[in-house]
């Protein structure tokens, strides 16, 4: 699985890898191999400056499948999904360490699309359920204040 | 009733009803994410962080509802904001069997004043209300001020008169303009053991309550 990019330096999107104090979110459900795909638009050109410290005035073609690692200037270590191991020799990045390898990608659950029509067929009778329940919450609430009147 | 019929041209205003507005409820830790040519089952943070904009399967449900949107807005925003319409006794479900005028007077005026999370609509089939319907101030939509007016015609069934108009923008205005305060605050320490006693969520006394 795999994307190819081309992005302008000019619109380095931050958001577009993860910062490793925020840890995803498990889900109570069975695995399968599938891994997330990078963020999109997703400009790795924007690590250039960072990482070389150095302007850069090319668009760079990269295919990203891999996870990295990134410490920057104050310590702080960034992490996330995209380059691929040629680029990553090039900038310097990590991509084998005890924080990429407790680090992985957590899988998804892949499912058939009718599992996802049932999926959201079940959030919205769920948070209708919700709903009424908060609704007859407060009507008795309001019911008893009368009743005290 | 409290209902008046605009032409189709007459621009979209505070107080319109329409129907078949869309309501979209999703369960965000367990989404149904369309990636490439496979659907997976993730967390809406995870989705995020990986994918701008994000394409998932969500069920719509067509709902009435009213435009809370004011007069000045709702002719150049983008969205119009409207707030879902439905059945008094599910809105308000004390009034689920009520067969009397005087438990219906009661909850529409005297609970209204109390209770500011609805408005009232009285039925009207002209309208398509056959039952008694209630505005729910909870529950707010957003549409395409575009879409609604290309198709006003099949959408718009209603507007509020003048009169049940000010009402309604009275009731919307307070209820936004209500403020959370912790109400126990002067009850000495028996009334407030019988207040925390009759509320579901855990209620810390002040100081002087202890």
């Amino acid at each position: 699985m795999t994307e190819t990019l081309k992005q302008s330096i000019a619109t380095y999107d931050v958001a577009s890898h993860v910062d490793a104090d925020q840890s995803p979110h498990r889900l109570n459900e069975s695995r399968s191999g599938y891994l997330i795909r990078p963020k999109l638009p997703l400009n790795y050109a924007g690590l250039w400056p960072i990482l070389a410290a150095q302007n850069a005035s090319v668009d760079l073609i990269f295919t990203a499948t891999d996870l990295f690692e990134l410490q920057g200037m104050s310590g702080a270590v960034t992490g996330g999904w995209g380059l691929p191991q040629r680029v990553n020799q090039v900038f310097g990045i990590v991509t084998s360490s005890p924080m990429v390898q407790t680090r992985k990608p957590e899988p998804a659950r892949r499912i058939s699309l009718a599992e996802a029509r049932r999926l959201a067929i079940t959030a919205l009778l769920e948070a209708e359920e919700r709903r009424q329940d908060e609704r007859k919450r407060e009507s008795a609430f309001w019911a008893a204040l009368e009743d005290e009147l | 009733m409290i209902y008046e019929f605009p032409a189709p041209e007459a621009p979209i205003r505070q107080g319109d009803i329409f129907l078949s507005i869309p309501r979209i409820d999703l369960n965000l830790s367990n989404l149904p994410v369309i990636s490439g040519d496979e659907a997976v089952s993730d967390d809406w943070l995870r989705v995020a962080a990986a994918s701008d904009p994000v394409t998932a399967l969500v069920a719509m449900r067509p709902v009435w509802a009213i435009v809370i949107t004011q007069d000045c807005d709702t002719v150049r925003v983008d969205d119009i904001a409207l707030c879902e319409i439905d059945h008094f006794d599910v809105v308000e479900p004390s009034g689920k069997g009520a067969k009397y005028p005087t438990k219906t007077m009661s909850l529409i005026t005297k609970h209204a004043l109390l209770n500011l999370k609805w408005f009232y609509l009285p039925p009207d089939p002209d309208v398509g209300f056959t039952h008694k319907m209630a505005v729910d101030f909870h529950s707010v939509l957003r549409v395409s001020r575009t879409y609604l007016e290309q198709n006003i015609a099949q959408l718009r069934r209603a507007r509020l008169n003048q009169i049940a108009t000010e009402h309604f923008r009275e009731r919307l205005s307070e209820y936004y303009r209500r403020y959370p305060y912790d109400e126990w605050y002067p009850l000495d320490k028996a009334e407030f053991e019988e207040y925390r006693r009759n509320k579901p969520e855990p209620i810390e006394p002040f100081p002087w309550q202890k």
